[in-house]
């Protein structure tokens, strides 16, 4: 077979493994090929469960999102050092990079010029920031293109009058939730094992506390604190400038509060996207039947918007980090 | 009207008039980088970087208005 021939069905295999065998895996494919309970062996599946906050798991006390942002954690970890082992035995070999370690190199040299145009010269100091925020934010966006992930739990009673709840089924002995009868309401939901870490407010919240705390902090180390309050208090414009003063004044009051505004502004990006997007993939794969189409479509949208959202965050916190760390007059 | 309609339809009006803005926006953004990059392409890759940037501005006005009608339907 010719070398173009192979590279064009590795490429396929790669497609089919990849994106359409996790996207036909987690998509209600066998409802539209027809097989429902009739035959008693595959159950209807249900309308995945939604909920905005995480739920704790039962019995161990932490919600599923922690233990997804911990998995998340260890993937990144096993990655980094899976692909600088030959780096840290310290062997020539790795003067020349190959494999895992070529592609981590390749990735934080495309990084560190994207920090570079924004930086400029301050990049050594704060390239680590953004790039840490960017990996991180990668990884746990992308786990809610895996298979399994949020519709993998623990089946749980539920009480309460206006819940809509499932009923219970098994699934070649594997207990699953389906839709309730007719008449009956149903009892049981489903807690996911695994919850894609950034659908849980708090952890957009804190990356974001972290990276406007850390501008502050950059600030304050390049300019000092009296030079850094300057740009908040401009009092010394008043006896520069006299009446145009308060015009600086007021500008220092809307740079208070948009640094507030930057917190929440970047809380509801990530959380509002990936939150909307996981919905959204998950309704679309269970909505109706042959929409396995669209659901390849959405998956490609929501592979698409975790890159750009973790990018975003990343550029944003190198933007806000040089803009304080700029004297006063500059821009 | 009993509440619960209230809330279905004031979620529904939340990103439907939320997403008019943005959606202006959006289109503005890449109007300008468009034309940027027509008049002088080799400054493309400063203008998309510039231009992913503004649309993450204006997407996340109208992420504002997904969470609403998000919060609205769900809790």
């Amino acid at each position: 077979m010719s070398p173009r021939k192979k590279r064009i069905l590795q490429g396929l295999v790669g497609l089919i493994v990849l994106v359409l065998l996790p996207a036909l895996l987690s998509s209600g494919f066998l409802v539209s090929l027809g097989i429902n309970p009739l035959f008693g062996i595959f159950p209807k599946p249900a309308m995945p469960v939604v909920s905005l906050t995480p739920e704790p798991l039962p019995g161990l006390g932490i919600t599923n999102s922690i233990l997804a942002t911990l998995l998340v954690d260890v993937v990144l970890l096993a990655i980094v050092f899976a692909g600088t082992r030959k780096l840290r035995a310290g062997s020539p070999d790795a003067w020349v990079p190959t494999g895992l370690q070529n592609a981590l190199e390749a990735v934080l040299e495309t990084l560190y010029n994207l920090g570079e145009s924004v930086l400029g010269e301050r990049t050594r100091q704060l390239f680590w920031l953004g790039a840490t925020i960017f990996l991180f934010l990668l990884i746990a966006n992308w786990s809610e293109l895996v298979p399994f992930v949020e519709s993998v739990g623990f089946i749980e009673e539920v009480h309460g009058e206006d819940v809509e709840g499932y009923a219970k089924s098994s699934f070649l002995g594997i207990p699953a939730v389906v839709p309730p009868e007719e008449d009956e309401p149903g009892e049981y939901t489903l807690i996911p094992l695994f919850r894609v870490p950034t659908t849980d407010l708090n952890l957009p919240l804190a990356l974001a506390l972290i990276s406007v705390f850390m501008t502050q902090v950059y600030g304050v180390r390049a300019l000092g604190v009296k030079g850094y309050l300057a740009r908040f208090f401009p009092i010394g414009s008043i006896k520069k400038k006299r009446w145009m003063g308060l015009i600086d004044i007021f500008v220092g009051i809307l740079e208070l509060i948009s640094e507030v505004a930057k917190i929440i502004s970047f809380t509801f990006r990530l959380f509002g996207n990936l939150f909307a997007g996981g919905v959204l993939l998950f309704v679309m794969a269970f909505l109706i039947p042959l929409v396995f189409v669209g659901g390849v479509v959405f998956y490609g949208l929501e592979l698409f918007v975790g890159l750009i959202q973790a990018f975003i965050f990343m550029m944003l916190t190198f933007a806000f980090t040089a803009s304080a760390t700029m004297e006063h007059g500059e821009h | 009207m009993d509440p619960a309609t209230m809330k279905q339809l004031g979620a529904a009006l939340a990103i439907g008039l939320g997403a008019i803005g943005p959606g202006l926006g959006i289109g503005l953004v890449a109007y300008g980088a468009t034309q940027a990059i027509g008049r002088n392409p080799e400054a493309t890759g400063q203008v998309q970087t510039a231009m992913i940037l503004g649309l993450a501005f204006a997407e996340a006005v109208a992420i504002y208005a997904l969470v609403i009608a998000l919060l609205l339907k769900f809790v």
